[in-house]
């Protein structure tokens, strides 16, 4: 036995010293090729995740390698004709560069079907699209006429006008809407025979409630008005560089809340705002004077130099961005000033770590996480992955499907590109109504839109059935209902 | 050698090198758990070639364990039905019984023909030595039974079972080493005992154990040398020479089979160098296995694995639990350790080094029953299992007194104490460290793995790798889950083919015991070892209904 267990320890030693830089070798992507011409040599990896799953994978000349999801191995460096395809689904097609050692990962890769399924969720027509960002309501203007203005909820796809036949506005002119994000508290700014008016539109009651809330406007239009939550106690409001903080139970007016301010932005019951070159804060229901500077000094200066006004836009508890009127984009992250003009907005993802903005002609992704760039001098920061640079007018876009694509509105069409490719090859999904907004959720995978001929609201299904979980949407209820609160 | 196999009484140089040797274990074992971890985060492709490489050791390593613990299977079936009395009698008269076995018929049973040769095998061996051993007549059992807190229950179980080993039940003296500090229902439940079963066997003596003895902790190990101390007494006063007395040290819950003192006195009579070995029978927990919880029975059938592996490394193999050994080198080596709670694996250490290397365990091909620790309820349970391991684990003391020993020690060649000393110090680092590399951290560098590490192909291989390692060991565990079914005792065996199934599942729980009740509990004696919080012996919760 002793003998015997001495030679089957040997053994195996032999075999674990022979395996083991084996096994490590071929994990680095070494593999042996007798009969190639490279002989011993370092491969690399294409990774591909698709939605839905179990399309077939052609690489160069080989047909049919794998079904996704898969990795296919050992590939000797150099370029690759990789075709993903899948009955009922465009091909997708890439030429990828496999460098020795190195993965290349094409993760959640969303197939788009050759037809998208549409359905008409109303089948009148309206002129515009406007989505009250972070609720599951959408406004649809029919006409001018704010009794012709509907609010749509995504959840249960249920519409209906914002106003009664007998109310007294119903005749008014809409002249502009004041939203905020995930409040479903709305502000519309009608233009009545007796003049202006501002009305507080709550749209998660049944009957939409509406407050003449003209009375505490009387010192003029704004230019800006924010809130925080879905019930909001105060209401803020910028007129020229004077910042008004409106209470609504007491319907009164503290008109120079802030004075000499160049933008703001509310979060967690404070308002922080741009004041000459320094970052100054104040709780809502602090008197007038009692704000403290939070920064200052000659970085802000030099950063917001210039007597510009800014949108002060806090996406996350540690990112904040300032959207200039010129439309500079800046934020507190390293590089601090990303685009120094033509942004014409931007969304952000629910974390908070991704933006997609666009401008005319370009749509890029912002990502705050990305990993810096080694062995560099200077630290720089994340950099805007520019992903679409001939657009003409571009006027939205989305996140979809966890921020792999990103979806946006080029003049009358719309188009699906693939985030982290450069110049990635653009789908294109949809036309809509010239002019006109649209809306897609993860929620519900669906994009919403006009109709590009008569403007019927549509619905199309860009994410497959069953990858939205309504769990999802359960926990957005959840985050509305703690907004209202 | 004269060592001093303790901690006590060093001067400022030995402490230094006994707190080295403390440490070392803990510090080894930390260092690779948190290394780990940290090469993950910081160094993930460092980190994923290390897991690779501890993974194939352990794959191939479960694999040769699992050989070995089928071929110690298989010699235990080979002897299970052996006639150990007759083999006795036959080495009574020695050279006849060899020349019957030379000359013996083949049997047509394969098992009974292994057995045969290689009984004759030993008989050769033993011939060429010269070593012929005492007859059988004129060897006697010592039986030392420490008692503390353990119900006259659970200890006349463990008496009545001696008792049915009647060929030598004449021979044998029972000693019941009862701690002083015993309750008094216990002392007296040990009292009633001896009474009952006195007639039965040579001498029944009952030892109470004064409690804060000079240079005494209170362990087990000082107890049962105090009883085999004044069982020397009683061999000296009957004249008795301690050469022919084997002496078995049984946990107050062991149960033996009726044939063990026949084995037993085979392996004492067939060893060449007798008084310079240990006897060690392969430990199973079948006394109570079907009344405690799925995942105790794993636990303890996996203890009982381990030692059959170990079985069949002779050269390497360390006393535990219940063992016999030659009462003269007990009483030549200074009896039990009486200040280390480990003084099973103690005293073979002990041996070792004061016969300079000279001495062997001799394992034994039969079992002997304990109880597994059943604390009433499952949360208890739990609670008593990782305490009864971490004082098993707790044997990593003897590792600086071992170390020390070797360095003192100029007749032990380099090679043994390598060879002794790596498995000494590995087996407690792998015990504590590697099912937590293996549950956790081995998957850490995919898990912990940044835009750069995940890029690469070491990221998608290595993981496929851990995949497929973990595929393989389920191989092996399926081998052990058969197994673990072969060696549970039949008659209690719940019958139906469900439970048969729900007992093959329990093994599915091995992950959350190797972590919980086997790695942590290691970790922790080696912690306290390094950082010099010294444990106290806890008795484990065992019960019988």
């Amino acid at each position: 036995m002793i003998l015997f267990r001495k030679i089957l320890f040997y053994l195996f030693l032999a075999l674990y010293l022979v395996l083991c830089p084996i096994i490590i070798l071929y994990a680095f992507g070494y593999i042996f090729t007798p009969k190639g011409e490279e002989g011993f040599a370092k491969t690399g990896l294409i990774h591909i995740e698709t939605l839905p799953a179990n399309a077939s994978i052609s690489i160069a000349n080989r047909r049919n390698v794998g079904k996704t999801p898969a990795t296919i191995r050992n590939l000797l460096p150099g370029q690759y004709d990789v075709k993903i395809l899948l009955r009922g689904f465009r091909p997708w097609e890439r030429k990828v560069d496999v460098e020795p050692g190195k993965a290349v990962n094409f993760e959640n890769v969303l197939l788009v079907p050759q037809s998208l399924k549409t359905r008409a969720l109303i089948t009148e027509p309206f002129e515009d699209l406007w989505p009250v960002p972070g609720t599951r309501f959408l406004l649809l203007k029919r006409t001018e006429s704010v009794g012709d203005l509907w609010v749509f909820d995504w959840k249960d796809e249920v519409s209906r006008p914002v106003f009664f036949k007998a109310s007294a506005f119903v005749d008014a002119t809409l002249v502009r809407v004041f939203m905020v994000k995930e409040s479903p508290f709305v502000i519309l700014q009608v233009k009545t025979p007796a003049g202006m008016k501002f009305l507080g539109c709550q749209l998660d009651k049944e009957k939409t409630e509406i407050r003449d809330l003209s009375i505490l406007f009387m010192a003029g239009e704004p230019s800006e008005v924010s809130w925080e939550g879905g019930h909001p106690d105060y209401l803020f409001a910028l007129q020229g560089q004077d910042l008004s903080r409106m209470d609504l139970e007491k319907m009164t007016v503290l008109p120079v809340f802030l004075t000499k301010i160049r933008g703001f932005g509310l979060y967690k019951n404070k308002v922080y705002a741009l004041r000459g070159s320094s970052i100054v804060r104040l709780s809502f229901n602090a008197k007038k004077g009692e704000e403290s500077v939070v920064e200052k000094g000659v970085f802000l200066e030099n950063l917001f130099r210039g007597d510009e006004k800014y949108k002060i836009d806090i996406i996350s508890g540690n990112t904040i961005c300032f959207h200039g009127e010129r439309g500079e984009l800046f934020s507190n992250a390293l590089p601090y000033r990303f685009v120094d003009g033509g942004v014409r907005g931007y969304q952000a993802d629910p974390d908070g770590r991704k933006v997609a903005l666009w401008q005319e002609s370009r749509v890029g992704v912002l990502d705050f996480e990305k990993p810096e760039r080694k062995k560099e001098f200077f630290e720089r920061g994340p950099e805007i992955d520019w992903i679409f640079e001939k657009g003409k007018s571009i006027r939205q876009a989305y996140f979809v499907y966890d921020a792999a694509y990103i979806l946006f509105c080029d003049e009358n069409k719309i188009f699906l590109a693939r985030t982290g490719e450069r110049y990635s090859s653009l789908e294109k999904l949809v036309a809509v109504r010239e002019g006109s907004g649209f809306f897609y959720t993860e929620k519900t995978g669906k994009l919403y839109y006009l109709e590009s001929s008569r403007g019927e609201f549509m619905s199309a299904d860009i994410l497959p059935e069953g990858v939205t979980l309504s769990g999802v949407i359960n926990d957005l209820e959840k985050e509305t209902q703690g907004a209202m609160k | 050698m004269k060592f001093r196999y303790s901690r006590q009484g060093l001067n400022k140089k030995e402490m230094l090198l006994q707190r080295f040797f403390e440490t070392l274990p803990g510090l080894t074992s930390w260092t690779l758990i948190l290394g780990l971890v940290a090469l993950s985060i910081w160094m993930p492709l460092i980190a994923a070639i290390a897991v690779i490489v501890f993974m194939l050791a352990w794959v191939l390593r479960l694999f040769y364990l699992t050989i070995f613990l089928l071929l110690s299977y298989v010699r235990l079936s080979i002897e299970k039905d052996t006639d150990w009395l007759g083999r006795i009698h036959g080495m009574d008269r020695f050279d006849a019984y060899l020349a019957e076995i030379r000359a013996g018929g083949r049997e047509k049973d394969w098992y009974k023909r292994i057995s045969q040769w290689m009984l004759q095998k030993d008989l050769e061996r033993l011939k060429k030595t010269g070593d012929i051993p005492p007859r059988s007549s004129e060897i006697f059992q010592l039986v030392v039974i420490p008692v503390v807190k353990e119900s006259p229950l659970v200890v006349g179980a463990n008496v009545l079972s001696v008792a049915h080993n009647k060929a030598f039940s004449k021979q044998t003296i029972i000693v019941l080493a009862v701690e002083a500090r015993a309750e008094q229902s216990v002392r007296e439940g040990m009292k009633r005992i001896a009474d009952e079963y006195r007639d039965r066997f040579m001498e029944f003596l009952v030892v109470e154990h004064p409690d804060g003895l000079p240079g005494e902790a209170r362990v087990k190990g000082a107890n049962i040398s105090y009883a085999a101390r004044t069982a020397a007494k009683y061999f000296e006063e009957n004249k008795i020479p301690f050469g022919n007395v084997i002496v078995s040290c049984f946990d107050a819950d062991t149960v033996v089979g009726p044939d063990y003192f026949a084995c037993l006195t085979y392996c004492f009579m067939n060893c060449p160098d007798r008084h310079r070995a240990s006897f060690q029978p392969i430990p199973v927990f079948h006394n109570n296995i079907w009344e405690v919880p799925g995942f105790a029975r794993v636990i303890e059938t996996g203890s009982s694995f381990f030692q059959l592996i170990e079985t069949t490394d002779p050269e390497r193999l360390v006393t535990f639990s219940s063992h016999s050994m030659s009462f003269k080198a007990l009483v030549d080596v200074g009896y039990w350790s009486t200040d280390m709670i480990s003084e099973d694996s103690g005293i073979f250490w002990k041996s070792y080094l004061h016969f300079d290397g000279e001495y062997q365990v001799v394992p034994m091909p039969t079992t002997l029953s304990m109880d597994i620790v059943d604390a009433g309820s499952w949360w208890g349970t739990v609670g008593s299992l990782y305490k009864q391991k971490r004082r098993w684990a707790w044997g990593v003391e003897n590792f600086p007194l071992v170390m020390r020993g070797f360095l003192a020690s100029k007749k032990i060649s380099l090679s043994d104490k390598l060879q002794h000393g790596f498995k000494l110090f590995e087996g407690q680092v792998t015990w504590a460290a590697l099912p937590f590399l293996l549950t956790f951290v081995g998957w850490l560098p995919a898990i912990s793995a940044g835009n750069e590490f995940s890029n690469t192909v070491l990221y998608y291989n290595a993981s496929r790798f851990t995949q497929a390692i973990f595929g393989l060991s389920t191989i092996a565990l399926l081998g052990t889950i058969i197994m673990s079914l072969w060696l549970l005792p039949k008659k209690k065996k719940r019958f139906s083919l469900f439970w048969t199934l729900v007992h093959g599942l329990e093994w599915f729980l091995v992950p959350f015991i190797l972590v919980f009740l086997s790695a942590m509990p290691a970790l922790d004696a080696q912690t306290r070892l390094m950082l010099n919080r010294r444990m106290e012996f806890w008795v484990s919760d065992k019960r019988r209904t």
